[in-house]
């Protein structure tokens, strides 16, 4: 019984992240008016999304939040290690993206 | 075990699901790794990190040194995948006043695990994990990050690592608010070094990246030989006009008691002399409570927790020499029904990164 539990659990936990995430994602508010073009294209989305928070913005609140301010190493290491952030600290996709960025640049 | 064909199909399931979710998101959006447009494509490398600290500690008639090294593999593969390993050796050589000193090695596996990042929204992560409940024990724990070496009181009651499977991820709600989640499913395990206790259980969390500012919620079931629940909360805060860090985590286990942790920890960037000296110096303060349970195992029996209801302040200075090496001093103490006590401790904690293939 008390499995069954558990397993519904994660069950609705999974299907919630694999499936209704996205669709409230996708349902984000349209972009302010002060720079939105016309269409909401992916592309402008993503302008919007770096206009909303800066690399360096990012790469502050998402790297100083557990340990003090990393080096930098090789892009090729800095790749792993942002795979390997993004895991731990349940980072957004956008935000690893930039923070790399940042950090490669 | 039918458990396990369960998690199988559950895994099997996730992963085509995510297949399919994927052909949702906008294929546009390039993974993390991708390269930006105009660049050439450089692949990930394995890297060997940990971290080696050397910690004593001294209480009125007793003294302990506790030497620890945590090597950690990291192994990339493609743009989705990561192989992530840690092994900690740790030392405990005891000494009370006229006795010889008693020493213990402990070795074990804190984590062996697969990630994939199946898309944007979820990452699958498959094998042995530290549990993430609360932030420290997943977050905080290594000793080149926490600011003070010794442990809260109430660590015990979040269960150190598991086996079995996570699905997490971390999504943008809106302009200054992303939600995370980590959910997992632990099976028992009774070998040494891969010990776990079959579990359920999440964090999920809202982080404000202008306002640093995350605050967590997490639960766990355990389903050992009696099923009891735990809940935690916490919550992080680095206010942008000062170098100062606040954490905090409460813990209730039906089982094994409650209690609270709070965490200040300033930096000393803007003392106008001896700069050097100071910017490279943190001071921290930690008030902690821990209330052992009317009913279930008071002292936690195995688990390392005080066997009456103890109050503790701890405050330390930490010196960095890099931002890999630092010097750790730490004073408290604490009071319980069974006697005041006081500890005071030394160490250094030095991380490395070592990139196993070569510069660019
Ligand atoms: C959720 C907390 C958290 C956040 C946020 C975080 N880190 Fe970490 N970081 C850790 C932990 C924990 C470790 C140690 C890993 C271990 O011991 O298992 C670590 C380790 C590292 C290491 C050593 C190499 C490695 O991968 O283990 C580097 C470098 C690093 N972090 C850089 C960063 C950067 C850059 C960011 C911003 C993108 C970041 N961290 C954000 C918790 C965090």
């Amino acid at each position: 019984m008390k499995v069954k539990t558990a397993l519904l659990l994660l069950c609705t936990m999974a299907l919630l992240a694999s499936s209704a995430i996205p669709a409230v994602a996708g349902s984000h508010p349209a972009p302010k008016k002060r720079s939105a073009p016309a269409a909401p294209t992916p592309a402008s989305q993503t302008d919007a999304e770096k206009r909303a928070l800066t690399a360096d913005a990012a790469y502050k609140s998402n790297c100083l939040r557990c340990h003090g301010e990393p080096r930098k190493y090789s892009e090729r290491a800095m790749k792993t290690i942002l795979r390997h952030m993004r895991v731990r600290a349940n980072m957004t996709e956008e935000e690893a993206r930039l923070v790399l960025e940042y950090l490669t640049k | 075990m039918r458990i396990i064909p369960k998690l199988v199909c559950l895994f099997a399931s996730l992963l085509l699901g995510a297949g399919m979710a994927q052909d949702v998101v906008d294929p546009q959006e390039a993974t993390a790794d991708a390269p930006s447009a105009g660049r050439p494509k450089t692949e990930a490398v394995p890297i060997l990190t940990g971290y080696a600290t050397f910690v004593s500690s001294f209480s009125p008639g007793e003294q302990q040194l506790s030497p620890t090294v945590a090597p950690i593999l990291l192994i990339p593969f493609g743009d989705k995948w990561l192989i992530e390993a840690e092994g900690e050796f740790e030392g405990d050589y005891m000494h009370t006043t006229g006795e010889p000193w008693e020493r213990e090695w402990e070795k074990g596996v804190e984590y062996v695990q697969v990630d994939y990042l199946a898309n944007k929204y979820l990452t699958v992560v498959g094998g042995r994990f530290l549990t993430p409940f609360g932030i420290y024990n997943e977050r905080l724990h290594p000793s080149w990050i926490k600011n003070l070496q010794t442990m809260p009181l109430i660590m015990p009651l979040e269960e150190g690592s598991g086996n079995g499977i996570q699905f997490r991820g971390g999504v943008r709600l809106g302009d200054d608010v992303n939600f995370n989640y980590a959910t997992y499913f632990s099976a028992a395990s009774a070998v040494r070094a891969f010990k776990a206790s079959r579990a359920a259980g999440f964090r999920t969390a809202l982080f404000f990246p202008r306002k640093r500012v995350e605050v967590g919620v997490s639960y766990q079931r355990t389903l050992q030989d009696e099923n009891f629940n735990t809940v935690g909360i916490d919550f992080t805060w680095q206010p942008k006009a000062q170098p100062f860090d606040f954490r905090a985590e409460y813990a209730n286990s039906e089982l094994f008691g409650q209690g609270y942790w709070l965490e200040g920890a300033y930096r000393l960037r803007r003392v106008p002399f001896a700069r050097k000296f100071f910017r490279r110096s943190q001071v921290i303060a930690r008030v902690e409570q821990y209330f052992v349970p009317e009913m279930g195992m008071g002292g936690g029996g195995e688990r390392e927790l005080p066997e009456s209801d103890t109050t503790r302040f701890t405050v330390g200075w930490n010196y960095y020499f890099r931002d890999d090496l630092k010097l750790a001093v730490a004073g408290g103490r604490s009071f319980s029904t069974d006697g005041d006590r006081n500890v005071e401790s030394i160490g250094l904690a030095y991380r490395f990164t070592i990139p196993l293939a070569g510069g660019k």
